[in-house]
């Protein structure tokens, strides 16, 4: 698998694994739910779209 | 935008996103680089910044500030039978929005006075999970409570600039409306919350 695709799948993943994140927090009304979507959701889906832009401009 | 529908875009962008990533292949071609940008740059953009407003929105509500414990009697002194309660008064009468009562009276109004309330929230968590919990009538303001934030709404109404008691001394409405002198503080509105002998109250009944 070339380089590119490895790293579009780890960013996918991550993408992924932060929007789960920001899905489970929407389901209660309440401030720790406030705080997974801020500070474990946001990060995830942040760290997964640098991951796929620098996939974009890496050498292979 | 209702909750619902950004949890379903969210789903949607979330199924996008792991298709892409496990057909990774796809992104050889053209219409598969595209499909990659969409899914993985703007879709998401889009779903944090649903996500991130409906939060928002969330954690004005006064569901959320009485979800802790701790806040559960000042929740209970909105609904008590007195009119000379000043919470009371005003989420009975409709002052403040019922869903938005605790925010509405305890934001800065200021160009940050939002993000101040939700760093200060962070820190009411940390003392709820980590921390000692105070009884509820030991929880105190961090800070004097700002005339600002009544006048916010007050100020300019008829009733308030000519009810009787704002004119008992010639400069007592300008001392209120300068700061020098507090409304809740200085004798005058000073019945809040009073959690401590709230359990001697009678309540409200709301008719739905």
């Amino acid at each position: 698998m070339p380089d590119i695709e490895t790293r579009i799948k780890w960013a996918s993943l991550l993408i992924g694994a932060g929007l789960l994140v920001q899905l489970l927090a929407l389901l209660r009304v309440h401030p720790l739910a406030f705080v997974a979507f801020l500070v474990v959701g946001c990060p995830l889906v942040g760290a997964g779209i640098v991951l796929y832009l620098v996939s974009l401009v890496a050498r292979e | 935008m209702p909750a619902s529908l950004i949890t379903l875009f969210i789903a949607l962008t979330a199924g996008l996103v792991l298709l892409v990533g496990f057909r990774a292949h796809l992104t050889r071609a053209r219409e598969g680089k595209i499909l990659a940008f969409v899914a993985l740059f703007i879709l998401p953009v889009i779903s944090v910044w649903g996500g991130f407003s409906e939060q928002m929105d969330r954690a004005q509500s006064t569901e959320f500030c009485l979800s802790c414990h701790v806040m559960g009697d000042y929740g209970r002194s909105l609904r008590v039978d007195d009119p000379s309660y000043l919470p009371a008064a005003h989420f009975q009468n409709k002052r403040v929005p019922s869903d938005r009562a605790c925010y509405t009276c305890h934001t800065d109004y200021t160009m940050f006075g939002g993000v101040n309330a939700k760093i200060r929230g962070l820190r009411h968590l940390q003392v709820q999970y980590f921390g000692t919990i105070p009884k509820p009538a030991d929880i105190k303001l961090y800070q004097p409570y700002n005339n600002r934030e009544c006048l916010h709404c007050h100020l300019g109404s008829r009733r308030f600039e000519e009810v009787s008691g704002h004119h008992k001394t010639p400069d007592l409405l300008e001392s209120v409306t300068s700061g020098k002198r507090s409304c809740i503080s200085s004798g005058c509105h000073d019945i809040v919350h009073e959690v401590g002998s709230i359990a001697d109250a009678s309540f409200w009944k709301e008719t739905k």
